[in-house]
């Protein structure tokens, strides 16, 4: 009994209890959103769930402006009978005109933060934060905050997104030699909001972006477990009659499309000296579709085959990298790796920015092709 | 004639008359044959009058003259069982359990003869433990055929029927039942000594004695098993545990029990292995259920609405939107609604039982949620606490755990998940410390008898089970057939 006091005290005495939150007195945010007004001010736009039945929708949408994210969270309370909690928030919007002048690791801090806010939440960019938010398409999903978390989390999983949550967002932005990507929403009148595109980050601002399919190249090399997704290549036909390769019996048409799968990969990125880097990858893949259909038995012509796509690939990804020198930006993370070799460790970020842009790259793509013909 | 026999401890008529307080039944009949006196006394309705006419008197009066006294009649009366040489005490007990005292008036002795005609049930088919499979025979309410059909189905000459009486007033005859060369002696001895060391006026049914012979009367948690079928009470003996019938009740009590015993139904022995496993499992996963889902709901929908899983949000939080009370006031009522429904249909005749689960399931159920009173995931979930109790075969682990919820669930109303942490903590502990017969509640997993698990939370193909399970200490672990040969070999002897 005495025990048992004293257990009770321990407790109480201590106020070892959590805050009553009552479910249905919660403003549940799913979904939040920044745009940039002028004059540093910010709007914050939310998508809180509403459990009336009677309502036709399940969700309603806040909008207020503010100087700070906390202001505009304390200014969203004023419009609500609710409590605005963040224990559901699954995605952060911004704006990416504020993403591009502003920056938005000021924001991220403060999440970050915030114990109630699961560091596996979501960053996406934006063209208008509240209007996204505000759309009323999304598809089966009953509010836009699980329709968008159901839309990056299903590109996630397939991994056709570089990861882009919160704490991966805040790992790259604060390491040094790599800098953060993050999925681009695109937002239509009439339609559901859909991906289009991955937007590059130097530091904490947007610089340029790169399509979904050709984030292949950056995911080759940063994570090894990732799905590639399918990769479609196109040779020209001049090509392949050049490599002797007419018993492949091809039509007029001017170019020849294979779609091939990826079985596994495996990137690495090999630091010849700080100013000359290979980007060595195999993929072993198999085929999926020709464009026009043809079958390929021979041994030779698969090597030949192989070679083909391989020299297409690196044609595309030395493109590819051009840009992102251009743009002087990192998402492979080759800064990085350079640093983590000891006689480089001493290079700093401003060191390897510099270097970067005059940076001898050289990709380096081999495909096998292993399996033909294969039923999915 | 009193006179005479005043320095004696035989009783005369009017002596008992007196003791019993000159009740109407007291019969006594006088028999005048040859020079002999005979009275014969007897309470009415307690003797077989055919017995008594057939048996005592028409035998006294056929026997020739030079019979009739004392001696000759004690040894050759036809009856199985007589007593001599009695205490005044014995003689009054005896009368009131059917007897009857036959007083030769001149010889000045007297010996009493058993006429007993005791009220039984027939043998019927259980009612509180059914079984699919197996047996369908249960206990009675009476001591002598309980012992006959265990004797019948369990015929082997080691099996001990011992006797001890309890109650000051109301005596009543207890029979420790064990197998001697398998029960643990030291158990057998704490279980006697408990049972003499009682110090009560009377015991009227074995759920009091077993009660009364509990390690720690203060826990929720039941430490014997109460059962009414005889082939649990067989298996259990033939595991090394010690059983204990009790004058007047139709069930028995077994002892040492451990935790998982409760989940454990003679049934999983006569269903194939892999049915059997999985059902005990889900007897454990019921009772785990049971005991914390409804606290559950109250702490995530009080405290942390952020473990939901977001497509279960809505629905839920839909649910909860126009219900007046607190989640855990909500849980209470319906926790309540759902054991007042339970204890009005137990008290109910069986026909109008029927009606209750209408009035409970449909009425109140259905009406609570539209009127918005509470929630229907929530009836959802105490609907199924109330089956996972239930669904343990012994009925007193089930009230257990339905008493045990309710702490937990105000646990949780109070202080969330910590709250139903601290509650299992607590429960736990007193599992741990829990004993019964001296042996541990929580017994093959804690101390963890890896050889025993196969007893108490699976079960496997009757082949591995060559031994008893160790939990009970049994004296002798092995089950061989060499041994079996052993025992026909003495049989014969």
């Amino acid at each position: 009994m005495k025990k048992i006091v004293i257990l009770l005290c321990s407790l109480l005495c201590t106020a070892c209890m959590a805050p009553e939150k009552i479910i249905e007195m919660q403003g549940i945010s799913t979904i939040i959103g920044f745009d940039f007004l002028d004059d540093n001010t910010f709007k914050g736009t939310i998508s809180l769930l509403q459990f009336d039945r009677k309502e036709e929708n399940t969700s309603v949408t806040l909008s207020a402006e503010g100087t700070t994210s906390k202001q505009i969270r304390q200014k969203l309370e004023e419009q609500t009978s609710h409590d605005i909690t963040s224990g559901q928030l699954r995605t952060i919007l911004f704006n990416k005109n504020m993403a591009a002048t502003v920056g938005i690791s000021s924001f991220l801090d403060t999440m970050q933060r915030d114990s109630s806010i699961s560091s596996l939440i979501f960053l996406a960019i934006t063209d208008n934060a509240e209007e996204t938010i505000n759309n009323t398409n999304y598809e089966e999903y009953p509010e836009m905050g699980s329709y968008i978390y159901q839309l990056l989390d299903k590109h996630e999983k397939k991994e056709m997104l570089v990861n882009s949550n919160l704490h991966d967002f805040i790992t790259t932005l604060y390491e040094i030699g790599i800098d953060p990507t993050l999925p681009i929403i695109n937002n239509a009148n009439g339609v559901a909001p859909s991906i289009d595109g991955v937007a590059l980050f130097k530091e904490d601002k947007i610089v340029g972006s790169i399509s979904l399919i050709n984030t292949l190249y950056i995911k080759l090399f940063t994570n090894n477990k990732a799905f590639l997704g399918d990769i479609t290549v196109e040779i020209a036909t001049e090509e392949l009659e050049k490599r002797g390769m007419a018993e492949l019996n091809l039509s007029k048409s001017d170019s020849y499309k294979i779609t091939l799968h990826p079985i596994k990969y495996k990137g690495n990125i090999e630091i010849k000296n700080p100013e000359f880097v290979h980007l060595n990858a195999t993929i072993s893949v198999s085929t999926l579709e020709f464009q026009p259909s043809t079958s390929v038995k021979n041994k030779d012509s698969l090597k030949k085959m192989e070679q083909l796509i391989g020299e297409a690939l690196n044609k595309e990804f030395r493109y590819i990298l051009e840009e992102l020198k251009n743009l002087n930006t990192d998402p492979i993370g080759i800064g990085r790796k350079i640093r983590s070799i000891r006689k480089y460790s001493h290079l700093t970020e401003g060191d390897l920015r510099q270097n970067y842009s005059a940076l001898k790259i050289k990709p380096n793509i081999q495909v096998e092709i292993k399996r033909t013909g294969l039923v999915d | 004639m009193t006179k005479r026999h005043n320095n004696d401890n035989l009783l005369g008529y009017e002596k008992i008359k007196s003791i019993l307080n000159e009740s109407p039944d007291l019969i006594c009949r006088k028999l005048e044959v040859g020079q002999e006196g005979i009275h014969i006394i007897f309470m009415k309705n307690l003797i077989k009058p055919e017995i008594l006419n057939e048996y005592v008197i028409k035998y006294i009066e056929e026997l020739s003259v030079e019979y009739l006294h004392y001696t000759y009649l004690m040894k050759n009366i036809p009856i199985d069982e007589i007593k001599v040489n009695l205490e005044e005490q014995e003689i009054i007990s005896s009368l009131l359990n059917g007897f009857a005292y036959l007083y030769f008036l001149d010889e000045k002795k007297a010996f009493i003869v058993n006429c007993a005609n005791p009220i039984e049930r027939s043998i019927e088919k259980a009612e509180t433990e059914s079984l699919v499979y197996g047996p369908k025979i249960s206990f009675t309410e009476s001591l002598t055929s309980n012992v006959k059909i265990i004797r019948q189905n369990l015929n082997d000459y080691n099996l001990c029927t011992d006797e001890i009486k309890i109650g000051e007033r109301l005596q009543k005859q207890v029979r420790i039942v064990y197998i001697k060369d398998i029960a643990n002696h030291d158990t057998l001895q704490t279980l006697k000594d408990r049972i003499k060391q009682l110090k009560m006026e009377d015991i009227i049914d074995s759920s009091v004695l077993a009660q009364c012979l509990e390690d720690k009367h203060y826990s929720l948690l039941p430490q014997f098993i109460l059962t009414e079928l005889p082939d649990r009470f067989i298996y259990s003996i033939l595991n090394g545990r010690i059983g204990i019938f009790i004058d007047g009740s139709p069930v028995a009590i077994i002892g040492p029990a451990n935790f998982f015993s409760f989940f454990e139904s003679t049934e999983d022995i006569y269903l194939r292995w892999s049915l059997s496993t999985f059902i005990r499992l889900i007897r454990l996963f019921a009772m785990v259920g049971s005991l914390f889902l409804t606290a559950i709901y109250v702490a995530t929908m009080t405290y942390h609405f952020e473990l939901i899983p977001s497509k279960l949000l809505i629905i839920i939080g839909q649910s909860r939107s126009q219900i007046p009370f607190p989640p855990l006031l909500e849980a209470l009522l319906l926790e309540l609604l759902i054991e007042l429904l339970r204890e009005a249909g137990a008290r109910l005749p069986s026909k109008v039982g029927q009606t209750m689960g209408i009035v409970g399931g449909i009425v109140i159920g259905q009406a609570t949620v539209e009127a918005g009173l509470t929630s229907n995931i929530l009836i959802i979930i105490v609907a199924f606490s109330a089956l996972g109790a239930f669904s343990a075969p012994i009925y007193e682990m089930g009230t257990a755990v339905r008493i045990a919820r309710f702490p937990i669930i105000i646990l949780a109303g109070v202080w969330g998940l910590n709250g139903i942490i601290v509650g299992i903590c607590i429960l736990i502990v007193h599992l741990l410390r829990l004993t019964s017969l001296n042996k541990p509640y929580l017994a093959p997993l804690y101390p963890l008898r890896m050889k025993d698990l196969k007893y108490f939370l699976i079960r496997l193909p009757h082949h591995f089970y060559m031994r008893r399970p160790l939990v009970n200490r049994p004296k002798d672990s092995i089950r061989l057939k060499e041994r079996l040969k052993n025992i026909t070999d003495l049989d014969e002897f």
